[in-house]
């Protein structure tokens, strides 16, 4: 018989434990088509030390996903000694400070070894107790044996735990079947629905750095190019990182295939104003009504204030009418823009550029589309 | 979660402040999805639920410290769903006795459902 040192707390997995056991069916089924044995043998192994079945597993899946956090620091991190366990929380929060994106896997068992099929070990709670009385550990699933009806996970002293699938579905079912991933930015769960995938990304976008960000947020947009979501996260990415006519683009992007998206349409309109494109933001915010009701209707119209200001001041200027004339042009912007800045950067134009235009400007709107 | 007039007024309050910077600041992505959910004032509550929860993770053993930097991590609907609620844990600090008595108990139980 197999030692199973219990540990872990659960608070997400106490509301639904009840609706969950009262209706699910216990299906174990590993499709045919799948290899009949998978074990992920490189997946790394820790050790449980004491209640510390939460890092042990954090640290076992951030290690396959190409993060090296100590063993210490993950203590430090979600080990709570009063309840001598880690919240399933803070392991999700954990993951993002280690610039890995946490995904949770959908709660059934060809979901979580479709991961493990696609070489990415599976975190899971489980039950080893009663639903009255829970024992709660984490352990990570490495692989199976279909003919053998076997589930393989590293869990806490053991580096090969072998458990048969019906006991195992059941420890899982009694923890409310809650399993996660982490993931590299750029890379995306088996199970691809949106909603999830962009909630586990806006999360990501609260902390990571923008170079990761940029990352997953094309992955995504590469997967659903029809959605602006994906391609508003990846301006906010871009603009992250300084690159302002590509944030710009992007945004257009999720404009045009969603003209009423309000968060493309305003970080448009703040890019726009800090290339000094105050003309064309002031357009771009009037193109289309705000409902009444909108809660962001104090935003917008401090935000057309400050480019109608801004605007004024450009066209006061008279070397302006330059740039103004292409915001009303049948042409892409951000293209015409790019048209000028070449011509200014090959030779003459340039310095009649410079001579009219104060220097700030040119450089601005150079730099801008460059 | 009660709610006071001062408790309204401060989230009023910091969404304004989040809403509108002094400096033109980009939506955010969560900001966008919370918008598409019409969850915002939620997300605004969350933010401020951020002390409560380092609180009791202080309560519960873990310095002033790491538990700011733990909650700095998580995201609105998980302070949301754990503030309040961390000492409602099921018992993970059960005697080792206890335990593989529950184990041995669990198994015999598994041992006669399976068929």
């Amino acid at each position: 018989m197999s030692k199973r040192p219990a540990c872990g707390a659960a608070v997400m997995a106490a509301p639904f434990l009840l609706l969950v056991t009262a209706c699910a069916t216990l299906d174990t089924t590993i499709p045919e088509s799948w290899a009949p044995r998978v074990e992920l043998t490189e997946t790394p192994f820790h050790a449980q030390l004491e209640h510390h079945c939460g890092p042990a597993a954090l640290a076992t899946v951030l290690e396959a996903a190409g993060a090296s956090p100590s063993y210490e620091a993950l203590v430090d991190r979600i080990y709570v000694p009063g309840l001598e366990g880690s919240l399933q929380v803070e392991l999700l929060a954990t993951t993002r400070h280690y610039h890995r994106i946490p995904f949770r896997v959908p709660g059934e068992l060809e979901a979580v070894l479709a991961e493990v099929v696609a070489g990415r070990p599976v975190l899971i709670l489980q039950n080893l107790g009663l639903p009255s009385r829970p024992i709660w550990h984490y352990a990570v699933v490495i692989g199976y044996d279909r003919d053998r009806g076997e589930i393989l996970m590293r869990s806490g002293e053991e580096r090969v735990q072998v458990t048969r699938l019906r006991p195992w579905m059941r420890q899982w079912d009694w923890a409310s079947r809650w399993a996660m991933v982490a993931l590299r930015p750029g890379e995306l769960p088996v199970h691809r629905e949106f909603p999830p995938i962009v909630r586990a990304l806006a999360d990501f976008d609260d902390h990571g750095p923008g170079h990761l960000r940029l990352q997953a947020w094309l992955a995504v947009a590469d997967y659903w190019p029809l959605e602006a979501l994906a391609w508003m996260g990846v301006g906010n990415a871009h603009y992250s990182l300084g690159a302002l006519a590509e944030a710009a683009r992007n945004f257009e992007t999720a404009l045009q295939l969603q003209p009423d998206h309000w968060p493309a349409r305003l970080n448009l309109a703040v890019v726009l104003l800090e290339q000094d494109h105050s003309c064309r933001g002031r357009d771009v915010l009037a193109a289309r009504p705000m409902a009444s009701d909108h809660p962001w209707r104090e935003v917008l119209g401090d935000l057309t204030e400050r480019l109608e200001r801004a605007c004024a001041d450009q066209s006061a200027d008279p070397v302006h009418p330059v740039f103004q004339g292409s915001s009303g042009s049948e042409l892409p912007w951000l293209e015409k823009t790019r048209l000028v800045c070449a011509t200014a950067q090959s030779g003459r134009r340039q310095t009649s550029i410079l001579e009219t235009h104060s220097t700030r400007q040119a450089g601005s709107v150079c730099r801008s589309s460059t | 979660m009660i709610r006071s007039f001062f408790a309204n007024s401060l989230v009023a309050f910091a969404m304004i402040a989040f809403l509108m910077p002094a400096q033109a600041q980009l939506v955010s992505t969560g900001d966008a999805l919370a918008l598409e959910n019409g969850s915002l004032q939620l997300r605004v509550e969350a933010y401020l639920l951020q002390d409560s929860v380092a609180a009791e993770l202080t309560a519960l053993g873990v310095s002033h410290e790491m538990a700011m930097a733990r909650v700095a991590n998580m995201s609105p609907e998980e302070l949301e769903l754990i503030a309040g609620r961390i000492d409602e844990m099921p018992a993970g600090a059960a005697g080792v006795v206890y335990i593989l008595g529950v184990v041995f108990i669990v198994l015999i139980v598994m041992h006669f459902f399976r068929r």
